[in-house]
């Protein structure tokens, strides 16, 4: 009986040779134990067994992809594997954190000032695209859509806020307490949603 | 979907087949051809007459070759590894790679097929 880098050796071999059924038996033979690897290894910085799987799928996508660049005589394959897989990981956790940085950052300048229109390019997109992903945690009428999208215009005016709530007729006291009321459930869902990214 | 729960390989392997399933040297990918649009495991394992972990396997091998020859060894190959019938696994195959053709065409290289084939001279009529 192989034993487990004979058998390695053995898959990359076919590979190198084009065998179809190779991929298959890499596969079955590794993804678990490296998505364990990676889990375990990454599992505080967030990443779930769902992600750990993905990242050990696109770690043998990418060894199959250019099977050549592997030398068999300076590291195992599953090693290999397990350093690309976790570099991406790493990528993937800081891509998160930035994405997330981002949108508290947003959620701050938004409740402070409503100056979110300059904000700089990258952060505001991130935000935005969040948003969109999310919408369903953050708006739950037409209302909140109406003061959500003035929040993003950078909209700081009172006045557009009472007619977005349809309460311009009322006592400026009176559209000053709601118009808050309205913005501060907003901002909550927002920075609900960036603890739970 | 998230969770801190480990995933079984059964799992793991199938979510590993839809995540490799948009790509064109992956069998995961002629699955996804003849379903047209996403891999269904519950359509393509009868199809195969085989069972589900044996259409995940083949999902995860590798598309064969296209000329003939390559195409008949890669065959025989993947149908060694996987148990599914080789004359099988060939039609599946081949049906995957035409309706993958008439999707990208709009049906017109099928029609333009079909106009030929009907064709008197072409019949030797």
């Amino acid at each position: 009986m192989m034993d487990g880098r004979a058998r390695l050796q053995a898959i990359h071999e076919r590979v190198l040779s084009g065998d179809p059924s190779a991929s298959s038996d890499l596969f079955l033979a590794l993804q678990r134990s490296l998505a364990r690897v990676v889990y375990g290894r990454h599992r505080t910085g967030r990443l779930s067994w769902e992600d750990a799987g993905d990242l050990a799928t696109d770690a043998i996508v990418a060894y199959l992809g250019a099977p050549g660049r592997f030398d068999f005589a300076r590291a195992s394959l599953f090693s290999y594997l397990v350093l690309i897989a976790d570099r991406d990981a790493l990528n993937l956790i800081r891509d998160r954190a930035t994405k997330k940085k981002n949108l508290a950052r947003f959620v701050e300048l938004a409740a402070t000032d409503g100056n979110v229109t300059d904000d700089p390019g990258d952060r505001r997109l991130d935000a935005e695209r969040l948003l969109r992903n999310h919408w369903d945690k953050i708006v739950e009428d037409e209302t909140d859509r109406r003061v959500l999208e003035l929040m993003l215009n950078g909209e700081q005016e009172t006045a557009a806020y009472a007619a977005a709530l349809g309460v311009s007729h009322l006592a400026p006291a009176d559209q000053r307490n709601l118009v808050k009321q309205r913005r501060d459930r907003i901002e909550k869902r927002l920075k609900r949603l960036g603890e739970s990214l | 979907v998230r969770t801190d729960r480990a995933l079984t390989r059964g799992a793991l392997l199938e979510r590993a087949a839809l995540r490799i399933a948009n790509d064109d040297r992956f069998m995961a990918s002629a699955f996804r051809d003849w379903t047209g649009g996403d891999l269904d495991f519950n359509r393509t394992a009868p199809a195969l007459d085989c069972a589900r972990e044996a259409a995940v396997r083949l999902a995860l091998c590798m598309r064969p070759r296209r000329d003939s020859v390559g195409f008949r060894a890669d065959v025989a190959r993947l149908a060694k590894s996987t148990g599914i019938d080789e004359a099988r696994l060939a039609a599946f195959i081949r049906e995957a790679d035409s309706l993958a053709v008439f999707r990208r065409s709009d049906g017109r290289e099928m029609l333009a097929a079909a106009r030929d084939a009907s064709d008197p001279e072409d019949r030797g009529m």
